[in-house]
């Protein structure tokens, strides 16, 4: 744990020191994977998916805003469909028109969270999403998230239909787009994981807010189960299509990367918890002091032995250490004069006849 | 020597610069009432957009039947029943705005008081310590 703890202090203060170094290269990664990603998911328009123009696209984002990122990834996601039929592409673009025109026009902040949660559905662990959210945000995120959601079983429901819509038939143009619309209203499985998920970040972020020993592992656990079982549930009630092994395996990898998070956000020893109660004039205070798990990280010294000698000349060692001699004089300021030392002699304990000790000092 | 008070303040008001303030700044600029007004005006803006996009959704998914039957239909009722629609949901998505941004300027203007105090505060430390 101490090693844990250490390797964390260590990456915090190596993000620290290269925070501007490290920021751009994190927004490209960012992006590069999430353009790999789509492209994989759907990749419907060949010229998107040209490792030159992913490239470039990543280095653009990785020196903007991080919004940036999310507004290429939409694009991405709006030209894919576009390749497949272009009544997809409108409602796809029609239904990111209206969440970024209703909703994250007052929170943009919140807009990296609806780029997440469809890659966390595509990698097989959104469970991730409305836990961490409940651990690390609050409930305003639950829209956010839905967002997201919804984006994800658009897009889940084109690649789930591509013999519809990639008919060539232009008299299946309108019944197109009623199937789209159909997908969008009408799924069954994208609204109950919208109300499992923000049904589990609500009950995520309120057992975390409370004072209980282990609260976040309480919350993170309880909120992976509760999402879990009441999809399994759903499934045998409504048959959502879900795979039963993907959604419990799913749920493994989540808990474990939210105790990940945990590591990192909130890592405290509550075997040194303090319970303390103090009043003022109007309040009686009850406070229960967590300590943080601290732990200093080794710094690596460099000792130097037998440091080499300038101009030849000999540095003494420490025993020997001389103080500087004056340069002045015209002697050649490179090299160090010996000055005699004051011979000194320990000092005698002498003891009188009335028994008190008296020390002496002789200098030669 | 360090004085802890100073330093205590200082770092305190440089977490709010790197923070809120520049945000904050744009928002107390304004008087509030004006702020408000703006925040309305765009949110009008998009959210009529975003109406017009939902009606034009629900124009598309029917098109073939609605075209059939434009001729036929009380078109004056049908564009009173879309023009009450889009009062409604204008009005609401605008009180929506109204407290948000209430909120937002009221929390910005005592950020943006209390960062003044600070700074007062500060001055007066300095003040203080070039008299000793």
């Amino acid at each position: 744990m101490t090693g844990l703890l250490e390797l964390r202090e260590n990456l915090k203060r190596f993000y620290t020191k290269n925070e501007i170094y490290l920021n751009p290269l994190i927004k490209f990664l960012a992006a590069l994977l999430s353009l790999i990603i789509i492209n994989q998911a759907m990749g419907y328009m060949g010229m998107l998916k040209s490792f030159a123009i992913v490239m470039v696209l990543s280095l653009m984002c990785s020196f903007l805003p991080g919004n940036f990122i999310v507004v290429i990834s939409a694009l991405y996601i709006v030209l894919h469909s576009y390749a497949l039929a272009l009544e997809c592409a409108v409602v796809v673009m029609a239904v990111m028109l209206i969440m970024f025109l209703i909703y994250f026009r007052f929170s943009p902040k919140d807009t990296m969270v609806v780029l997440l949660t469809p890659l966390f559905f595509i990698l097989k662990i959104p469970f991730v999403m409305p836990v961490a959210l409940g651990l690390v945000a609050g409930p305003a995120s639950i829209i956010s998230l839905s967002c997201g959601t919804v984006i994800y079983y658009i897009i889940k429901f084109m690649t789930d239909n591509l013999g519809i819509f990639s008919s060539a038939d232009a008299e299946t143009g309108s019944q197109k787009f009623r199937v789209m619309m159909d997908g969008v209203l009408d799924n069954k499985t994208m609204l109950i994981t919208v109300i499992i998920f923000a049904f589990t970040l609500i009950a995520v972020y309120m057992i975390r807010r409370t004072s209980v020993d282990h609260s976040w592992t309480m919350a993170i656990f309880t909120g992976i189960s509760v999402s879990v079982v009441l999809l399994l549930i759903c499934e045998f009630l409504f048959e959502l299509q879900l795979s039963v092994v993907g959604t419990v395996i799913g749920g493994v990898f989540s808990l474990l990367l939210c105790l990940v998070i945990q590591f990192f956000e909130f890592n405290v020893d509550y075997t040194r918890t303090e319970l303390v109660q103090f009043e003022d004039d109007e309040y009686y205070y009850y406070v229960k002091a967590v300590p943080k798990n601290m732990v200093t990280a080794q710094e690596k010294k460099v000792k130097r032995i037998n440091r080499k000698p300038r101009n030849g000349a000999v540095k003494p060692s420490r025993k020997q250490a001389v103080p500087r001699a004056s340069v002045a004089g015209g002697q050649n300021p490179g090299v160090r004069q010996e000055r005699p030392l004051e011979k000194r002699v320990n000092p005698k304990v002498i003891k009188t006849a009335n028994g008190v000790a008296r020390t002496t000092e002789n200098r030669e | 020597m360090v004085n802890e008070e100073r330093v205590k303040l200082m770092t305190r008001m440089a977490a709010y610069e790197e923070g809120d303030h520049k945000k904050n700044k744009n928002i107390v600029c304004f008087f509030r009432s004006d702020y408000i007004s703006l925040q309305l005006m765009k949110a009008f803006i998009a959210n009529s957009i975003a109406f017009g996009i939902l009606f034009g959704l629900y124009i598309l998914y029917d098109f073939e039947i609605f075209m059939k039957e434009i001729y036929q239909m009380d078109l004056f009722g049908f564009i009173k029943g879309v023009l009450i629609i889009y009062v409604i949901y204008i009005s609401l998505l605008s009180v929506i705005t109204y407290i948000v941004s209430l909120y937002r300027y009221n929390v910005a203007l005592q950020s943006t008081k209390l960062y003044y105090v600070n700074l007062k505060k500060l001055l007066r430390i300095y003040g203080e310590s070039e008299e000793e």
